[in-house]
C-alpha cells in the first residue's frame, strides 16, 4: 500500500472518530482498510486509546452517571416478577 | 462482602441499591462504548441511563449463566444505535471494529492504557491537550473548538491527529520503560 494513502487513510481514522468524517471520505477509508492490515491493525490501536480516553471521560463524570441512574431508577415502578429467561 | 451473585439475586427481587453496587462499576465502560457507536458525548450519557433503566426492568429476563456486563452491553448498543439513527449509518469497518474493541468488558489492555495516558496527558503540549480536553472530556464538536481556539476545523483535526499519536508513542514508550524495569 502506498505509504500516503496510509498516511491519509490514518488522518481519516482520526476524524471518524471525533465524528467528523464525511461520507465519501468513509466510503474511501472503507476501501482502503479493506486492502490494508498494517492500517486494519493502526484503527484497532486507536480504538483502543479512544475506548481508554473514553473510559477516562465516563469515570470523571460517574458521580453525574451514578446520580442520573439513581434517579431515574427512583422514578420508576416497581420492578414485577416475569417467568421467562433470555439470554444478552 | 457480598458478589455479584448475591447482588444479582437481591436486585433481581427489587433491591435498586444492589442493582446500583452491580452497575457502577461499568458505567465509565458504557459511557465510552455508548459513546463510540452513537458519537455524541451528551447522548451516550443519555444510553447509559436508558441501559440501566431497561436493564434494571428486565433483569429476570437475563438468563442465570449469562455474563452480566456483557448483557449491558447488549442493551448500551441497541440503545445507542437508536440515539445514533437520525445520523449517517455506521460504516461496517466501523462497526466492526467497535465490536472487536469492546468484546472484553474490562481488558487488562485497558487498564494499563488509563493509567499510562493520564500521565502522558500532562507532557502534552498546551493547544495539543486542550483539544484533547474539550473534544474527549467537555464533549465537544471539533467545529466548537476551533471557534474557541480561534482556528480552522481542519488545523483543530490535525492537532487531533498529532495529539492521538503523541500520546500513542508516550503510553508505548511508558508501558516499554515499566516493563524493563
Amino acid at each position: 500500500m502506498n505509504p500516503s494513502s496510509c498516511d491519509r487513510a490514518r488522518e481519516w481514522m482520526s476524524d471518524w472518530l471525533a465524528g467528523d468524517l464525511s461520507m465519501d471520505e468513509q466510503a474511501s477509508l472503507e476501501a482502503h482498510l479493506s486492502g490494508c492490515d498494517s492500517c486494519r491493525t493502526v484503527l484497532d490501536r486507536l480504538l483502543l486509546q479512544d475506548r481508554a480516553l473514553g473510559e477516562m471521560v465516563g469515570a470523571s463524570l460517574s458521580a453525574a452517571l451514578e446520580a442520573r441512574v439513581r434517579q431515574a431508577l427512583a422514578s420508576i415502578a416497581p420492578v414485577e416478577a416475569t417467568r421467562k429467561s433470555v439470554g444478552p | 462482602m457480598e458478589g455479584e451473585l448475591e447482588l444479582l439475586a437481591r436486585a433481581k427481587k427489587g433491591s435498586r441499591e444492589a442493582f446500583e453496587r452491580l452497575l457502577t462499576p461499568y458505567l465509565p465502560m458504557l459511557f465510552a462504548y455508548g459513546r463510540s457507536i452513537c458519537g455524541d458525548y451528551h447522548a451516550a450519557q443519555d444510553v447509559v441511563q436508558e441501559t440501566a433503566i431497561i436493564a434494571f426492568r428486565n433483569l429476570d429476563h437475563l438468563f442465570p449463566e449469562a455474563d452480566f456486563p456483557t448483557w449491558l452491553r447488549a442493551i448500551t448498543r441497541r440503545q445507542a444505535l437508536e440515539a445514533r439513527r437520525k445520523r449517517p449509518r455506521l460504516a461496517r469497518f466501523a462497526e466492526e471494529a467497535i465490536e472487536r474493541t469492546y468484546q472484553d468488558p474490562a481488558p487488562p489492555a485497558v487498564t494499563v492504557q488509563k493509567s499510562a495516558l493520564a500521565d502522558c496527558m500532562h507532557g502534552l503540549g498546551d493547544r495539543v491537550r486542550v483539544v484533547i480536553q474539550e473534544h474527549y472530556f467537555k464533549g465537544e464538536k471539533l467545529s466548537s473548538v476551533a471557534s474557541r481556539l480561534r482556528m480552522t476545523q481542519p488545523a483543530v483535526k490535525q492537532l487531533l491527529y498529532r495529539a492521538r499519536r503523541l500520546l500513542e508513542e508516550c503510553v508505548k514508550k511508558r508501558l516499554g520503560t515499566e516493563a524493563a524495569s
